[in-house]
């Protein structure tokens, strides 16, 4: 959710198909597990309410990353990139033993 | 039959919907709610706005239970779920394993006067309330809490169920009342927040692991020397392996009392049978009933004094640092 945040406030809608496009189509969020997680978000301080706006006579509301937000995004995106790297030197270095081979 | 909902029905329930949420949320949030549930479900299929009305029903009556992952009560549950799951899993593991050699050669010879049936039924029912805890504990470790939810249920109705075919007299409805119990953990904490890292997973399978092992082989190579029936002594064993659990939440470099509280709730169980016959079949002499309960409580009671005093030895060492500098 941070990552569909990344770039740009979004309202609930545009967080649902931006985590649906980030995943491939793999992770589809329900409205109920959408608003969980930025009632959790919100209350750690990660994403912050960006602006509301009246749509159809109802209230809507656009969602940001905070400053913490982005840290913590950051952050998270080292952490998995230096895994990658790691897994990605890890095969390199694999040589499968050719058959017949003794040792 | 038209399988896609029109989207004009979609908004209508999710009104009713969002009315189950407390009056303070709704009147912040519903509008919001109502329009991304709206756009959500439109041209969706029914099975998946069934899907979507569920978890609007979650979130709002957890919001109205006060159990939300932003809740202390969701903090203490989403501690004390999958301590739970894992003493019952280890505690089925216990009762499954030793058995399981004479169970397969009943059904291969049974007893003449009982018959196979009655072979093949015992079977059926000790697989019944032990094999769901194993299957639900090895989703959790696999790291899909929200799956080994829906196992973790099944299995403690499953559970309860074997339980209630055997008769309810105090001790067995403890016994029910406990099943039901682990259920009510695992199915009310907040997924989101149930520790399913690889230390949360080890500790799991640990959990379990050291729960059953030990009585096993107690059970199996001591039994006559020890002072009760294994099943007896099985609460204060627990007890005693949840301990170093309690003691890691309050005494780690991440303290959190409110997990440190849901451990302790997730032994509660298994003290579910005792509290079950002192309040419907009190025994003449109350003394040995305390007692034993006291037994079961007290590793916990000294994994929270542990705590304590490594808390107060930090406190001693940053106010010395302090007062140097």
């Amino acid at each position: 959710m941070l990552t569909a945040l990344a770039d740009t406030p979004r309202h609930g809608y545009a967080i649902i198909q931006e985590v649906l496009a980030i995943s491939d189509g793999h992770s589809r969020l329900s409205t109920g597990t959408l608003y969980t997680a930025l009632d959790r978000l919100l209350q750690q301080g990660l994403v912050r309410i960006e602006s509301e706006e009246v749509v159809s006579g109802r209230l809507r509301r656009t969602f940001a990353l905070t400053d913490q937000g982005q840290d913590a995004l950051a952050q998270e995106a080292k952490r998995l990139r230096a895994a990658a790297t790691e897994a990605e030197r890890r095969l390199g270095a694999f040589r499968p033993r050719s058959q017949g081979a003794t040792s | 039959m038209n399988d896609v909902t029109t989207g004009h029905d979609a908004p209508r329930a999710a009104r009713l919907l969002i009315g189950l949420y407390p009056a303070r949320y709704r009147s912040s949030h519903g509008d919001d709610i109502h329009a991304t549930f709206a756009e959500a479900t439109e041209g969706r299929t029914r099975s998946a706005v069934l899907r979507e009305y569920r978890d609007l029903a979650t979130h709002a009556l957890r919001l109205r239970l006060r159990i939300g992952p932003t809740d202390p009560a969701g903090r203490v549950l989403a501690g004390a779920a999958p301590v739970a799951l894992a003493l019952a899993a280890g505690c089925a593991l216990y009762l499954l394993l030793p058995g399981l050699r004479e169970l397969v050669h009943r059904i291969r010879y049974p007893y003449p006067n009982l018959g196979l049936g009655h072979a093949v039924l015992a079977a059926v029912l000790q697989l019944a309330r032990t094999a769901p805890w194993l299957l639900a504990l090895g989703i959790a470790v696999t790291g899909r809490w929200r799956a080994a939810r829906i196992a973790g249920v099944a299995a403690a109705l499953l559970s309860a169920g074997v339980q209630a075919l055997s008769g309810l007299y105090p001790y067995s409805a403890g016994q029910l009342a406990g099943m039901a119990l682990v259920g009510a953990l695992v199915l009310l904490a907040p997924a989101g927040l149930v520790d399913v890292t690889r230390r949360g997973r080890w500790e799991m399978a640990g959990l379990a692991l050291a729960v059953a092992l030990p009585v096993i082989a107690a059970d199996r190579y001591t039994a006559q020397y020890l002072p009760l029936p294994m099943l007896g002594l099985l609460p204060i064993w627990l007890g005693t392996v949840t301990a170093p659990a309690l003691l890691g939440r309050l005494a780690g470099r991440r303290r959190d009392p409110l997990r440190a509280v849901g451990v302790g709730l997730g032994t509660l169980p298994w003290l579910m049978p005792m509290t079950a016959v002192a309040a419907f079949d009190p025994p003449a002499r109350l003394r040995p009933l305390l007692e034993y309960a006291g037994a079961c409580v007290a590793p916990l009671g000294v994994a929270l004094a542990v705590a304590g005093a490594v808390q107060f030895a930090r406190w001693v060492r940053a106010t010395d640092r302090s007062d140097l500098a």
